[in-house]
């Protein structure tokens, strides 16, 4: 695949939120409103372009038995890095993502890319895939965002629309985010169910996105599924 | 027969993980050396902001002379008093308080005789937008048709907010105000908020009321 494609993919065909469906936890609640989303997004995309690069330098060196808790340390690092320099140079974005920030460590957007792909791939491929699953993921938030502000507060990027300054209160919390995040994956499967029957093939999700080709936690008693 | 390859050594295992965190922590140690002053520069800029646009004219440096107090509920509350020529000119307390998403916390401005002046709300963006922010936020409101017309908003003056700029005037008395008694706003729909909001000015006042009485009796002494 070109370092094009590794790049292209994460914004649709394999978009880390809507396709992978990880991250969740500061999907939904870092979306509440677009600046935070974008804040959110920009954040992890450095952490993830950060940490795939040097996980790829490393790959050969890292004995597979201690390959998780190294990849941890790699990520934490950047997160730390992250962070402080947040705190200095951009104190409000620091303040807005309080306690979603040092958990980026635990996004498994970050370590889900590091061992499905960093590991196995080269330097360039591995920073395409890094800067292009984190824009995919910043997309996502940043439409999740506008949408959820819109409807709660009727502003954009905190700017008033001028349509309602009461909204639909719960799309500001939680609840909404996932009933929101909810019809978007079913628009998706809807669209992508079309297009296969268009092609006149029976749609199914990719092996690579569920849990039975994974073997990082071993929840699964089966034969890891062959992938191509 | 027990592999005892390179790969699986426990010996070899722990050395690689003591180099990668040597090395990881050697990263974060020259980040954190190298944005340290930067992070106190920016946190005093905030507290300076803040101080600047709740108290009159001072020429003093309220931040660096600040004292901890505690109000009469135990709760912690920062002092700042501004000065200018050495005459106190207006006093600012920090207070924290429980909201509907964590702690908020606030800073309010007082007259040298303990009346409540202003009251902002340092971070309170975990409150649920919308509702909770009613209570909380100052910002300035722009609006889609003044960034059309290219309309730049007015910074010079803090932007008002009815519930905040329900306590101006306000001296504490013996009892805590209530909403049904008191005519401090509560914002309906935004209970968590608004009681964080009354519980914070109520900490910050009376801690600031406690340091005058006991600042008087000394005096007169």
């Amino acid at each position: 695949m070109s370092i094009f494609k590794e790049f292209t993919k994460g914004f649709w065909k394999e978009n880390p939120v809507l396709v992978l469906v990880l991250g969740m936890c500061p999907t939904l609640a870092t979306s509440s409103d677009a600046v935070k989303g974008l804040a959110m997004g920009l954040a992890t995309t450095f952490v993830l372009m950060g940490s795939n690069l040097v996980i790829s330098v490393i790959r050969k060196l890292v004995p597979g038995k201690i390959r998780i808790p190294c990849y941890i340390v790699v990520i934490a690092t950047f997160v730390t890095v992250v962070k402080l320099l947040m705190q200095a140079f951009a104190p409000e974005a620091y303040q807005t993502l309080g306690i979603f920030l040092p958990l980026i460590v635990v996004n498994c957007i970050v370590l889900g890319r590091a061992e499905a792909f960093a590991s196995k791939n080269g330097l360039l491929a591995s920073a395409a895939d890094g800067l292009g699953m984190g824009l995919g993921f910043t997309f996502v938030l940043v439409c999740l965002g506008c949408i959820r502000e819109f409807l709660a507060a009727g502003t954009l990027f905190g700017i008033s629309m001028q349509c309602w300054d009461n909204g639909f209160a719960i799309m500001g919390q939680a609840p909404g985010g996932f009933i929101l995040l909810g019809l978007i994956l079913a628009g998706m499967n809807l669209l992508n169910m079309r297009k296969a029957k268009k092609a006149g093939i029976k749609y199914e999700p990719p092996a690579e996105f569920d849990c039975r080709h994974c073997s990082i936690c071993k929840l699964s008693t089966e034969e890891p599924v062959k992938t191509k | 027969m027990k592999d005892m390859t390179k790969a699986s050594n426990p010996f070899y295992l722990a050395f690689f993980l003591l180099v990668v965190c040597g090395v990881s922590t050697l990263v974060m140690a020259v980040t954190a050396v190298k944005t340290d002053a930067p992070i106190r520069a920016a946190q005093a800029k905030e507290t300076a902001d803040s101080l600047k646009m709740i108290l009159p004219p001072f020429d003093n440096d309220p931040a660096a002379e600040a004292i901890d107090i505690t109000s009469p509920d135990g709760e912690p509350v920062k002092l700042y008093t501004a000065k200018n020529g050495g005459l106190v000119v207006g006093y600012a307390a920090e207070a924290a308080a429980s909201g509907f998403g964590g702690k908020v916390a606030g800073i309010v401005s007082f007259k040298p005789d303990g009346t409540i002046d202003t009251v902002i709300i340092k971070s309170g963006h975990a409150e649920t937008p919308g509702i909770g922010t009613k209570v909380t936020d100052r910002s300035v409101k722009r609006t889609i048709s003044d960034v059309v017309k290219g309309v730049k908003p007015d910074t010079s003056k803090l932007p008002p907010n009815a519930a905040l700029d329900s306590y101006s005037g306000v001296k504490p008395g013996d009892a805590k105000w209530t909403k049904e008694k008191d005519a401090v706003h509560f914002v309906s729909g935004a209970t968590y908020s608004s009681n964080a909001v009354c519980d914070l000015v109520w900490y910050a006042a009376t801690a600031v009321r406690a340091h005058l009485a006991a600042a008087e009796k000394k005096e007169a002494n």
